[in-house]
C-alpha cells in the first residue's frame, strides 16, 4: 500500500484555516435588544436582519449601509449571489468605501473568486491603509493563493495591532508562520491563544494538536485533535486532521470508528471516503472496504490513489480482472498527473 | 496552571426545580410536597384530590399510577388551563419534563403570553437538553415579565451552555440585579468571564461569591484562580491558601498555593507546598516538575535529578521538567548532556526563552565561540518575540478591560468599582 500523501490529496490547500469569525461581540445596542431576538437562532436573527434592511431600502435605495447589512446578512445564510449582488450595488453608490469594498473582497472570497477577492482588498488597502478587516483578509487570501508569505504575516500583524479585541487573527498568525517554518513565532502565537481563549477551547487545541504533529509528536497531537473534536464537533478541520493521524500511524481500529461517523457528517468529502475504505480495509474484510472505495473513486475520479486502493481490494476479493483495470487507470491518472506537473514546471 | 471545573451542570437542576415551585406558589397552587399520606383515589372526579393522588402516586413511586392518572386528568379538562398548569408543575416537580413541556406548552396555547407558563415551558425544556426552544421560550417570557431574577439565570445558564458567553455575561448580570445575594450566580457569572478571558471581571464576581459564601472552597478557589491570571499573584496566593483552610481536600490545591509562591520568588514556601501535595497525591508530575526545578536552584542534585526523572519518565515531553534537568547538567558542568536536553527544550517549544539562554551560556563558557555567537543571535531574537508577545498580550486586555469593565462595575450589587492592579 502506498503512504498517503496529504498534501497531495488535499491540494495543498489544508494550510490555511478557513475559520470564520467567531461570535460578534454584542455592541451597546445589542444590549438593548429584546431577548427573544438576542435569543432567536442564527438563522432567524438573520432573516430578520434580510427584513429589516430591505424595508429601509423601500424608502431609501441609496442607502449604502442598508446594502451592506443585507449582504452580509445573505451572505451568512448562504445566498452568495445575492450577497455579492447587494456588496456591488454599494460600492457603485460609494466607491470611495472601503467598507463596501471590504464586504465584497469577503464575499467573493467565500464565493471561491480569490484572486479578485484579493484584488478588492488590496484596493480597500490602497485607500485605506489601516483598514483591520482588509489586512486580515488580504493576508489569508495571500497565503491561500500561494503569495508572498512575508507579506501576508505582516498584513496580519498590522490588523492584530489595530483590533486587538479580534483575537481570532492569531489563529491565522500562527498557521501562516507554521507554513513560513517559523516554528519560534508559531509557538508564540500558541502562547497568546492560551491566554485568550479557555483551555478546552476547540481551535487552540487542534492547533495545538497541529504544532506537536510537526514535531512528530504524534499520540500528543492525536490525542488533542480528539479533545478538539468532542469539545466542537463541527470544527471539520480538528476530525480530519484526527482521521488522518489515526490513519498515518496506522491505528486501523481508532480510525474505523473516527472516519465512520465523519462520513455520516459528510459524506461528500472525498478525503473522509478515502482514509475510511483505507482503514476498513485494514481491520475488516475486502468486501466491507469495497463501497467505500468506490465512493471515493465516484467523489475523486481524478485520484490515482483511490483507484490504486480500489484495485487492492478487489485483488484481495480475487477479481482479478477489475482488480488490473483499476489498477491500471490508477497508473493512467499518476502518468496524466506528472505529465501536468512536468507542463506546470515549463 | 491547570484551569477548575465548571460546576454549571450540578447547579442547572436544583436552582431551576427550586424556581418552577416558587412560579406554581406565586400563582397561588397549594403546595405539592406535601401529600405523602392518606393517599386518595385515582377515581376522584375533583382535580384538586387527582392531583394529591398523582402527586402521592410518584412519591411512592408507583409511577405507572401517576402516569395514568395524569393522562386522565389531561383528557378530562382539556381546556382548563389552571388545572392543566398544575398538573404540568407537578409532573415537572416529579421530573416528567417532556410530559409538563407538553402541558406547559397546551397551556401558552390556552393563555398566550403568560410570563410564568413561558418560563415553567422554558424551564421543562432545557431539562430536556431542547436549549434552543428552552431559550425562545425563556426570552419570551423576559420579554413579557423581565422582572423576575430566575428568568434571566435561566436564560444566562442556556446561554453558558451553548457558548454564547457575551448573552450569558448578560443575563447574568440581570439576574444578580434582581437578586444580588445569589453567590451561587455570582459563581456562574465568574465563570462566564472566565471563558470570555476577562479575568479581572471574573476575580470581582468571584469576590462577591466570597462575601456572600464566606464558607464556599471553591469561590476562593476560582477568586485564585482569576487573580493569577489577572498577575495579582499575591492576593491569588491568598485566596488559595483560604480555599485550602475551607477544604483540604480540595483537588492540586497544594499545588496551586505552590506555584503561586513560586511565581513569586517564595521559593522555601513553595516547596513546602509541593511536597504536601506529593504526600496526597504522589505521582502528581506538576508537583514533582517544580519541585526538582527548585532543587536544582539549591543544588540538590540527588532530589532534582531523582524528582525530574520520574516526571520524564511519565511525561518525556515535558518541557520544564527537561528544561530543569537541563539547567541541572549545566550547573554540574556536565556540558553535552546539557546541550542535548536543552535542544530537546527548544524542538518541543521553539520560543523558550531560557534554554536559548543557558544554550549560549554553556557556548559561551566553554570557549566555542562560533555556537555561542549563532545561540546568543537566536536568544535575542527569541527575546524581541517575547517582548512582542508581551504587549500583545497587554493589547489583548486592554481590550477585554474596555469591553466588560462597565459590565463589571455594573455586577456589583451597587456598582462597587473593581478592585486595582497589584
Amino acid at each position: 500500500m502506498r503512504p498517503i500523501e496529504w498534501q497531495r490529496l488535499r491540494g495543498g490547500a489544508a494550510c490555511i484555516l478557513l475559520f470564520t469569525a467567531g461570535g460578534a461581540l454584542l455592541t451597546a445596542g445589542d444590549e438593548q435588544q429584546s431577548h427573544v431576538k438576542r435569543f432567536a437562532n442564527s438563522e432567524t436573527k438573520l432573516q430578520l436582519a434580510v427584513q429589516e434592511a430591505t424595508s429601509r431600502l423601500q424608502t431609501d435605495p441609496q442607502n449604502v449601509q442598508a446594502h451592506l447589512n443585507r449582504g452580509s446578512a445573505r451572505l451568512r445564510l448562504g445566498q452568495l449571489g445575492a450577497a455579492l449582488d447587494d456588496f456591488r450595488t454599494a460600492v457603485s453608490l460609494n466607491p470611495s468605501s472601503a467598507d463596501a469594498q471590504a464586504h465584497l473582497c469577503f464575499a467573493l472570497w467565500m464565493a471561491g473568486s480569490l484572486q479578485p477577492a484579493l484584488a478588492a482588498a488590496r484596493e480597500v488597502l490602497a485607500r485605506d491603509p489601516d483598514n483591520p478587516s482588509a489586512l486580515r483578509y488580504a493576508g489569508r487570501l495571500l497565503l491561500l493563493t500561494g503569495g508572498d508569505r512575508r507579506t501576508a504575516i505582516q498584513y496580519l500583524q498590522r490588523a492584530a495591532l489595530l483590533k486587538p479585541e479580534e483575537a481570532d487573527v492569531h489563529f491565522d498568525l500562527l498557521m501562516a508562520y507554521r507554513s513560513d517554518g517559523d516554528t519560534p513565532r508559531a509557538w508564540a502565537q500558541l502562547r497568546l491563544l492560551h491566554a485568550t481563549y479557555p483551555s478546552d477551547n476547540a481551535r487552540v487545541l487542534y492547533v495545538e494538536g497541529l504544532l506537536a504533529q510537526d514535531q512528530g509528536r504524534s499520540d500528543f497531537a492525536i490525542e488533542h485533535f480528539r479533545q478538539a473534536a468532542a469539545t466542537d464537533p463541527s470544527l471539520r478541520e480538528a476530525r480530519d486532521a484526527l482521521a488522518k493521524a489515526l490513519v498515518e500511524n496506522r491505528r486501523w481500529q481508532e480510525a474505523v470508528e473516527v472516519l465512520g461517523s465523519l462520513t455520516k457528517h459528510d459524506p461528500q468529502s472525498f478525503l473522509g471516503a478515502y482514509l475510511y475504505a483505507l482503514a476498513l480495509y485494514h481491520v475488516k474484510t475486502p468486501r466491507e472496504a469495497e463501497p467505500e472505495a468506490r465512493r471515493a473513486v465516484s467523489l475523486g475520479p481524478g485520484s490515482s490513489d483511490a483507484y490504486a486502493l480500489l484495485g487492492d481490494i478487489l485483488a484481495q476479493e480475487g477479481r482479478e480482472a477489475e482488480a488490473r483495470a483499476a489498477h491500471q487507470r490508477a497508473r493512467d491518472l499518476d502518468s496524466g498527473n506528472r505529465e501536468e506537473v512536468r507542463k506546470k514546471d515549463q | 496552571m491547570n484551569s477548575i471545573p465548571n460546576k454549571i451542570a450540578i447547579l442547572g437542576r436544583m436552582v431551576l426545580l427550586f424556581s418552577i415551585l416558587e412560579a406554581t406558589s406565586m400563582r397561588g397552587h397549594p403546595p405539592l410536597c406535601h401529600q405523602q399520606t392518606d393517599a386518595p383515589q385515582a377515581t376522584a372526579s375533583d382535580p384538586a384530590t387527582l392531583l394529591a393522588f398523582i402527586d402521592s402516586a410518584f412519591r411512592t413511586h408507583r409511577t405507572e399510577a401517576a402516569v395514568a392518572a395524569a393522562n386522565d386528568l389531561a383528557r378530562r379538562f382539556p381546556d382548563d388551563s389552571q388545572v392543566l398548569t398544575r398538573l404540568a408543575s407537578v409532573m415537572a416537580e416529579h421530573s416528567q419534563d417532556e410530559r409538563a413541556a407538553e402541558l406547559f406548552a397546551r397551556v401558552d396555547l390556552l393563555r398566550p403570553h403568560s410570563p410564568k407558563v413561558l418560563y415553567n415551558l422554558g424551564v421543562a425544556e432545557y431539562h430536556l437538553k431542547r436549549l434552543k426552544d428552552a431559550a425562545h421560550a425563556l426570552a419570551e417570557s423576559a420579554d413579557l415579565d423581565p422582572r423576575p431574577a430566575d428568568t434571566h439565570f435561566a436564560l444566562g445558564l442556556i446561554a453558558s451552555e451553548t457558548g454564547e458567553q457575551e448573552n450569558a455575561i448578560l443575563e447574568f448580570r440581570h439576574a444578580l440585579e434582581r437578586a444580588p445575594s445569589r453567590a451561587d450566580w455570582y459563581e456562574l457569572l465568574g465563570q462566564a468571564y472566565s471563558r470570555a478571558a476577562f479575568w479581572q471581571g471574573a476575580a470581582e464576581a468571584y469576590k462577591h461569591a466570597t462575601q456572600l459564601d464566606a464558607r464556599g472552597a471553591g469561590h476562593y478557589l476560582h477568586l485564585g484562580d482569576a487573580l493569577f491570571r489577572a498577575n495579582q499573584v499575591k492576593v491569588a496566593t491568598e485566596a488559595f491558601e483560604r480555599a485550602a483552610q475551607l477544604d483540604p481536600n480540595l483537588p492540586e490545591i497544594n499545588y496551586l498555593i505552590g506555584y503561586a509562591y513560586r511565581t513569586q520568588g517564595e521559593t522555601d514556601r513553595a516547596y513546602e507546598y509541593f511536597r504536601r501535595q506529593l504526600t496526597l497525591t504522589p505521582q502528581h508530575l506538576e508537583s514533582l516538575a517544580n519541585l526538582g526545578a527548585i532543587e536544582v536552584e539549591k543544588q540538590h542534585w540527588n532530589e532534582a535529578a531523582n524528582d525530574l526523572q520520574n516526571v520524564l519518565r511519565e511525561a518525556p515531553d515535558h518541557v520544564e521538567a527537561n528544561f530543569a534537568l537541563g539547567l541541572m547538567y549545566s550547573r554540574r558542568g556536565e556540558h553535552e548532556r546539557a546541550v542535548e536536553v536543552l535542544r530537546r527544550v527548544l524542538r518541543l517549544r521553539p520560543d523558550h526563552l531560557k534554554a536559548q539562554y543557558e544554550l549560549y551560556m554553556i557556548y559561551a563558557r566553554t570557549k566555542q565561540n562560533d555556537l555561542a555567537q549563532t545561540a546568543l543571535a537566536e536568544w535575542k531574537t527569541l527575546e524581541a518575540l517575547d517582548r512582542e508577545v508581551r504587549r500583545e498580550l497587554a493589547n489583548l486586555e486592554h481590550a477585554r478591560e474596555a469591553r466588560w469593565s462597565h459590565s463589571a462595575q455594573q455586577a456589583g450589587p451597587s456598582g462597587e468599582k473593581t478592585a486595582g492592579r497589584e
